[in-house]
């Protein structure tokens, strides 16, 4: 008895708002993902699929496509450049270690649209790349990157970059250095321990960083807004639009509804079936 | 020495973690002011039981009583009731003065009054002076006798105690035992203490519980535990014990014999109730045994067996023989050497002799 | 002597990116404090745009809007996600996994997607929306990073340290209040800090669900940003950037403390 009472005061304020203000909005949505529009943009309350046969229309699927396409660029670049400063760091001495952590996950908890904003003054026609390279006589008129889909991958990686960095370490920190003495020993090159015994060892740390990586790429909005041009939507900025000014809240339901499925496949994969969320989180700590 | 009264009683307590059954169905009554223990090896339930009688861990099922009223629904902070926990549990964060104070602070005692009580506590347990110092700055020692000094401020009815000094050396281990026992005397406190340290149990015990895999073995005071075990679990895990079985038994008015391969025959005096449809062994201590080079003459209270001496162990200044007796098996005997003028040799033929009474019957 | 040469690669490699992750935040910073206007040149030193700010009277409201949300999120999520770390880590009941999942669900969903849940929902119960819809969104998801936080922590907490309080006559509550909250301290201080950080610095959700006279710090710089870029956005930048990390930084300390 006593401890149910404690449970409950533990446990329900979490579960009440998580019930209200996340679970039953999902649902929602979830629910108008199925219905139209109304002709005044209200929504028309008949069951159809037709929100999720409309993201193979053309006009939509040339958005969907591109953001499948610049977030797995997105994580390739990450995984690519990621991959030798995790384990640069993992090499280093406790102290220089957490100080070279903590630089990588500072920029991670500051203002996200500041960062992005920032690449803006560099990449502007006007702006600081070009006049250095105008100065520098590299080129003699300046180019035009801003509002490129290479703008808007260079804010991927610039602002997902810490995703892949943190979960490769955590795995490469957790190599057992044995291995690499015993490669060494039986005569294998550094380039073959590390394709051989290196890459498939840290094969959890490559899965976790890659999906943490590609999970926001899908979603995001502001990199794309800000850095890419008209040319440059993504799912982002297609629900965002059917939100905010078409007004179409099925279809930008529908969309969502697309990206959450993707997330929750990909965390289904992460969690390597029946491992809890918590059990991976804490359990090496 | 304790009264006649009873302080705290178990009954019919279980508890099961998982599949592990880490009590079960335990009686037992303490008397007030008694100095009680509970002994077993590792794992079999102590920490548990104590848990249970502080409220700390719910029950399966049974009920505990102290001076007669029911706790089984009163929370570990209304029990008068005090631990002293097996890792000290010392609040980290807290100094020695604070931590001892927090049983009086939860009462809402003045402050003047929580000052002298925890003055006169620490001058007890030999720790003026400490009074500012974190439960890190302490030795091992010094936080065993602040994890005391914890609980018995409170001056409850019971003091639990989970191994208290477990984490010492031999040494001061020794001298804390003798503190303790003196301690309990004076503050006239029940005392349930918890160890795994047969010495420690016979020693300083008004009476102990046996308890294993969860059960209790045997009640009784040292002298009962140690020299009449009922089980041979007691036998021997308290002390070492010489077993011997046969099927070949027969009961006499007050006595037992057991006949051995070899027509060996080993006497016995029953000193208790005993089941006679049970399998019973019989059982000797090794320092109960004397051995001699000729054969005795024969005396109607005592055994005698011949054997071949095997092996012969120094341990201090014990002498430790392993003996082989006719019937095959072999008996351990310890004896003080230096009351020996002819010293016996490995090989030689010797002639063991214990009094009847020292035989103990085990049910088994 | 190939030994070298990875050496050395690492080395550079490392510096790259380091120089990547900052360079923008560098340039922001030191152009905040350049006199001209449109060009990516360096002029002179000026305190000019930081002036601007001052007297700038919608920024400074947005300004108040986002301490105002963020304190208010701040200090429910930290409640709630305090007591939710507490109760994950110690106790067994039927559903732990689905909560438990559903508790971290939060972090790992795309912003945008709970944004326009929030919106939905609130349009559907005909909420108003304001500093109160953005509040409750930031309080969803940030009771997740406290648990987090403060779970972390309490992964090191000795439970018999609660057991012994209760032993010694403590109430649960006392025990809480004396013995479990102050170990476990650091950590609630670090989740709280985290918590108004990510508060602090939200944009998607406060893009939706804020309404009227309602915009935060960031929907302000968004709307200067779509607006054109100017030294004034330099400057706001600069502080936002220097208060969250001097927030972040202070966090860190208090995590490891022990
Ligand atoms: N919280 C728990 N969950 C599951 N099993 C437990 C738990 N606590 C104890 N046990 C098991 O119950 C049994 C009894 O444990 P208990 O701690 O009471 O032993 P003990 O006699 O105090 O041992 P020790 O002398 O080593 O302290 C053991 O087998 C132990 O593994
Ligand atoms: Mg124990």
């Amino acid at each position: 008895m006593r401890q149910l009472s404690q449970k409950f005061t533990f446990l329900f304020p979490a579960v009440f708002w998580l019930m209200f203000f996340f679970v039953i909005p999902l649902t929602i949505i979830f629910v108008y993902s199925f219905f139209e529009r109304g002709i005044y943009g209200g929504i028309e309350y008949v069951f159809s699929f037709n929100n999720y046969y409309r993201v193979i229309d053309p006009l939509y699927l040339k958005a969907v496509l591109r953001t499948v396409y610049i977030a797995s660029l997105n994580t390739l670049i990450c995984l690519i450049i990621g991959y030798p400063l995790a384990y640069f760091i993992s090499n280093q001495s406790q102290r220089k270690k957490n100080i070279l952590l903590f630089l990588v996950t500072l920029p991670f908890w500051t203002n996200f649209l500041v960062r992005i904003y920032a690449w803006m003054i560099i990449l502007r026609t006007e702006g600081f790349l070009n006049n250095v390279l105008l100065w520098m006589n590299l080129i003699n008129k300046p180019f035009e990157i801003l509002f490129t889909d290479k703008a808007v991958l260079i804010g991927m990686v610039y602002g997902y970059l810490p995703f892949m960095i943190l979960p490769l370490y955590a795995s490469i920190e957790k190599l057992d250095r044995n291995y690499l003495d015993a490669a060494r020993d039986l005569g294998a090159t550094p380039i073959k321990t590390f394709w051989r015994v290196i890459i498939p060892l840290t094969k959890p740390g490559i899965i976790a960083g890659s999906i943490l990586v590609f999970v926001p790429s899908l979603g995001a909005f502001i990199i794309p807004d800000l850095l890419g041009g008209a040319k440059s939507m993504m799912i982002g900025n297609l629900i965002k639009d059917q939100f905010l000014s078409a007004r179409d809240w099925p279809f930008g339901s529908a969309l969502s509804f697309i990206v959450m499925a993707v997330v929750l496949i990909l965390l289904m994969i992460y969690l390597r079936f029946g491992q809890t969320v918590s059990e991976k989180l804490y359990s090496n700590k | 020495m304790s009264s006649c009264e009873i302080g705290i009683s178990i009954v019919n307590i279980s508890k099961k973690y998982h599949s592990t059954i880490a009590c079960d169905k335990i009686n037992l009554s303490v008397l007030k002011n008694e100095l009680f223990f509970i002994l077993g090896p590792s794992g079999c339930g102590k920490t548990t039981l104590l848990r249970i009688i502080a409220g700390l861990l719910e029950t399966d099922c049974g009920s505990v009583f102290l001076n007669n009223i029911c706790l089984d629904n009163l929370p570990p902070y209304e029990r008068d009731i005090n631990t002293v926990f097996q890792n000290y549990a010392l609040f980290p964060h807290l100094n020695v003065y604070n931590n001892v104070a927090f049983g009086l602070k939860m009462r809402n005692l003045s402050n003047t009054d929580i000052r002298n009580k925890v003055t006169k506590i620490l001058s007890i347990v030999d720790l003026e002076g400490f009074e500012k110092r974190k439960p890190y700055q302490l030795s091992g020692g010094q936080q065993q006798r602040v994890a005391l000094a914890r609980a018995l401020v409170n001056e409850p009815s019971v003091l639990l105690l989970d191994e208290p000094l477990g984490a010492l050396d031999v040494k001061l281990r020794k001298q804390m035992q003798l503190e303790l026992k003196h301690l309990q005397k004076k503050l006239e406190m029940t005392f349930v203490y918890v160890t795994h340290d047969q010495e420690e149990a016979l020693t300083m015990a008004d009476r102990i519980a046996v308890m294993n895999a969860g059960h209790i073995e045997q009640i009784g005071t040292p002298d009962e535990v140690y020299n009449k075990p009922n089980t041979r679990f007691v036998a021997e895990f308290v002390g070492e014990s010489n077993l011997f079985e046969s099927n070949n038994l027969r009961f006499n008015n007050d006595s037992v014999t057991l006949t051995l391969d070899n027509n060996l025959v080993i006497h016995s005096k029953i000193t208790r109730e005993l089941n006679q449809d049970q399998k019973l062994i019989l059982a000797v201590r090794p320092e109960k045994i004397r051995l001699y080079k000729e054969p005795q003459p024969i005396k109607k209270a005592y055994n005698q067996i011949e054997g071949r001496i095997e092996e012969i162990l120094y341990k201090g200044i014990m002498l430790y023989y392993v003996v082989k007796i006719n019937s095959g098996q072999t008996v351990k005997i310890l004896e003080q050497s230096y009351n020996q003028s002819a010293p016996h040799q490995e090989g030689g033929t010797v002639y063991l002799e214990w009094e009847k009474e020292n035989t103990f019957i085990i049910e088994e | 002597m190939s030994v070298r040469v990875w050496k050395i690669y690492f080395n550079i490699h490392a510096g790259l990116i380091y120089s990547f992750l900052y360079f923008p935040i560098i340039i922001l910073m030191v152009f905040s404090f350049n006199q001209e206007r449109i060009n990516a040149v360096w002029t002179g030193f000026t305190f000019n745009w930081y002036e601007t700010l001052f007297k700038d009277a919608e920024l400074l409201n947005a300004v108040g809007n986002s301490l105002l949300v963020g304190f208010f999120s701040t200090i429910l999520s930290t409640i709630i996600g305090t007591l939710t770390a507490l109760g994950m880590v110690r106790f067994r009941f039927p559903g732990k996994k689905i909560l438990d999942a559903v508790l971290h669900l939060p972090i790992i969903i795309p912003d945008i997607v709970m944004a326009i849940a929030m919106l939905s929902f609130y349009v559907f119960i005909n909420l108003i929306l304001g500093l109160f819809s953005i509040i409750i969104a930031h309080v969803s998801f940030n009771i997740a990073f406290v648990a987090v936080v403060v779970r972390t922590r309490l992964a090191g907490f000795d439970m018999d340290l609660e057991k012994a309080a209760m032993d010694l006559g403590a109430t649960p509550f006392k025990t809480l209040r004396y013995i479990t909250l102050p170990l476990i301290m650091p950590g609630v201080i670090a989740g709280a800090l985290l918590a108004f950080t990510i508060s602090w610095d939200d944009f998607m959700i406060a893009f939706f669900t804020s309404g009227v006279g309602s915009t935060t710090l960031p929907l302000k710089v968004y709307s200067m940003i779509k607006f054109g870029v100017t030294p004034e956005i330099n400057a706001i930048s600069t502080i936002t950037l220097l208060f969250t990390m001097t927030l972040f930084f202070i966090a860190m300390r208090l995590l490891r403390t022990k």
